[in-house]
């Protein structure tokens, strides 16, 4: 059996042209392995997304091959991309993107019947799906009556409806709370690690580097070493969370002072009430001063 | 996918009770706008239609008529009822003027009938006598309701007055009002003796209306002699040339009207979901699913858009029969047939656009938050 289930080649991707052309990917080269955990991280705008797009078939590289358990998506023509994506590639995205009108279980079992064979035995693993992921009482419910972490989990249970070898996770961990991220987290894990499905995950999150296997650094399109000068520790006033105030996306301003936080979730509390966390806030240039040792 | 593509439709029951209304009320003005043109159209040749005669005879080179002016003297009626075949011929005397009713005028034909008159008068009366005497008129019901006359009213044809003595149903169109007077009246307003205007002739059981009309022209000079059918058929296309064309033209603008609407509907319907089309497509949705679903909306939202529209619309003639009496409303399955028609096609042409920047559109777009 090929280890290598997903594979990059030379992967470039610009947009525009001439004077405005953008090389979003520029040469990425990347293999996972079955049961990776992989990270790619990078400041905002460095094409982390434009890259997991390509490795999932959302999105066709301008150069470069990309090979899913051997086979070279990028050769096929764009007919057969949605059967692929929906037999090997998982998507769980930072916004969830459920299906509003569709309850939970109809929404996890949603991929398995874009398949012609997809829904033999689907009932039976959705099932199981909303077991493990803590869904049961869920499941009729629709989307918006449920929490950020359990549309998340949604999000998982569907991607995994068709057992696909890939899970592309982009900010998973985005909207959440953090005991929300937390338990995202340690379910992407489990199912790199319990079912040998590779996963690659774009985050911010610097909780979820404990758990992968490997963490690779974009930034202006290609791969780079990441340098410890690059991080710039701090904490979310909000939950407490360790945040990297250099890669953060997460941010917000009061009293001439700048915040960062691990999502949108805590950045939404704080500028409900900004008075009450800044309050909590060190002053910069103390001894208590925001920056944290990693 | 069927599942999904039915509760995207049914989600917000607001919207789409607004879609189906905005689809329906486009539909209902061409529906009424049809049912006009289809009322009038039937109501300008009522009289026609109505009056007992299997063949019409009239001045030669007349053939049919609406604002047409036809003379014969008054011995023809002999010469035609010589004919082989020929029953029995009524004559009348016919003339296209102004009735003025407490100062409402109306486009009329006067029709003269003789006192023996059985088959042309009016065929259905609301009130009064359905003969009319010396000196008397019997106008259209609808016309009395429009100018409050009463029975035992007086009407002026030209400069002369007559008396209201019935009221006649079926013979009102916003083209033409059908009076009827007696012939010796209508000669005295016309200042002429001895003639009539048309011939209604009934044939022998044997005789088709088509090979008594032939005789009839062969064996009468200068006489032009017509089945009914073919006179009615005539009659009609003079008045569809005439005054019905602007309904006709009134037809067409609300159905570009409908057309529009239905499109605007279905398109907001189907672009409001755009979104959630890309989340299906980046999961494994293939464009011909995107498609089908977004079809079947279309579809679903017009056929009970059509639905609504032809239930309001049947709910709606009795109304307009009480409310606008002059306006005869005529609702006729091959309108709804070809409104329906219509709607599906232009819902499913205004699905496409949508639809087809979908297929076009990036799937990676469902990553941005």
């Amino acid at each position: 059996m090929n280890e290598h289930v997903l594979e990059g080649k030379n992967l470039v991707k610009t947009f525009g042209a001439g004077h405005t052309e953008v090389r979003a990917v520029d040469g990425v080269s990347i293999t996972i392995r079955r049961g990776e955990l992989v990270l790619i991280m990078g400041p905002s705008g460095s094409g982390k997304t434009t890259l997991v797009s390509m490795l999932g078939g959302l999105l066709r590289p301008t150069a470069g091959r990309v090979l899913i358990e051997g086979t070279d998506i990028t050769a096929m023509p764009e007919s057969a991309l949605p059967r692929i994506r929906a037999r090997k590639v998982g998507f769980v995205f930072q916004a969830f993107n459920l299906l509003e009108a569709l309850t939970v279980e109809e929404n996890i079992l949603f991929p398995a019947r874009l398949l012609p064979d997809g829904i033999t035995g689907a009932g039976k693993r959705a099932q199981s799906l909303i077991e493990r992921l803590d869904l049961v009482k869920r499941r009729r419910a629709l989307p918006g009556t449920l929490s950020g972490g359990e549309k998340q989990r949604v999000a998982i249970a569907r991607a995994l409806i068709n057992a696909p070898p890939v899970i592309l996770a982009d900010e998973p961990t985005g909207n959440l709370d953090s005991a929300s991220g937390q338990d995202v987290t340690m379910v992407l894990h489990d199912i790199a690690r319990d079912e040998g499905r590779s996963v690659i995950l774009v985050t911010h999150d610097p909780r979820v580097e404990d758990v992968a296997d490997r963490i690779l650094w974009l930034e202006d399109g290609e791969f780079r070493d990441r340098k410890n000068e690059q991080h710039q520790w701090t904490r979310d006033l909000v939950c407490g969370m360790r945040v990297d105030e250099w890669t953060a996306d997460f941010r917000a301003t009061f009293g001439g002072q700048s915040f960062t936080f691990c999502s949108s979730r805590c950045q939404q509390r704080f500028e409900s009430d900004p008075g009450r966390y800044a309050s909590q806030a060190p002053m910069p240039g103390t001894d208590r001063g925001q920056e944290v040792q990693p | 996918m069927w599942n999904w593509t039915f509760k995207s439709l049914v989600r917000s029951p607001l919207t789409l009770t607004m879609s189906v209304a905005a689809a329906a009320c486009a539909m209902l003005l061409a529906i009424l706008f049809e049912a006009i043109y289809a009322g009038e159209a039937k109501q300008v040749v009522a009289y026609l239609e109505n009056a007992d005669a299997d063949v019409w005879v009239m001045q030669d080179g007349v053939s049919n008529m609406h604002m047409a002016t036809s003379y014969l003297s008054d011995w023809k009626a002999h010469e035609v009822r010589d004919v082989d075949g020929v029953a029995a011929v009524e004559s009348i005397l016919y003339l296209n003027t102004v009735i003025d009713a407490g100062g409402k005028k109306w486009f009329s034909f006067v029709v003269g009938l003789d006192s023996a008159s059985n088959g042309a008068g009016p065929w259905s009366m609301a009130a009064g006598r359905s003969t009319p005497g010396p000196g008397e008129a019997i106008v259209p019901e609808v016309f009395a309701d429009m100018t409050s006359l009463q029975l035992g009213d007086t009407v002026t044809i030209t400069d002369h007055e007559f008396r209201v003595s019935g009221f006649s149903e079926d013979t009102f169109s916003m083209g033409n009002t059908v009076i009827f007077v007696t012939k010796p009246d209508l000669e005295d307003v016309m200042s002429s003796l001895d003639i009539v205007s048309f011939m209604l002739v009934k044939a022998e059981p044997g005789f088709s209306p088509g090979v008594l009309a032939r005789s009839i022209r062969r064996n009468v000079t200068k006489v032009n002699a017509l089945p009914s059918s073919e006179f009615v058929e005539n009659d009609k296309t003079m008045v569809m040339q005439m005054g019905v064309e602007t309904i006709a033209l009134m037809t067409i603008i609300g159905g570009s009207l409908a057309v529009l609407l239905v499109a605007f509907t279905v398109y907001s319907q189907i672009a409001r979901q755009q979104r959630e089309l890309a989340i299906a497509k980046a999961l494994g949705a293939t464009n011909r699913m995107l498609l089908m679903s977004v079809t079947a909306q279309a579809t679903a939202i017009t056929l009970i858009s059509v639905l609504a529209a032809v239930l309001l619309a049947l709910a709606l003639v009795p109304l307009t029969d009480t409310l606008v009496p002059q306006v005869t409303l005529r609702i006729t399955g091959s309108a709804i047939e070809r409104i329906a028609i219509l709607g599906v096609a232009v819902a499913l042409i205004a699905s496409l656009v949508p639809a087809r920047r979908i297929a076009r559109a990036d799937p990676v777009t469902a990553f941005h938050a």
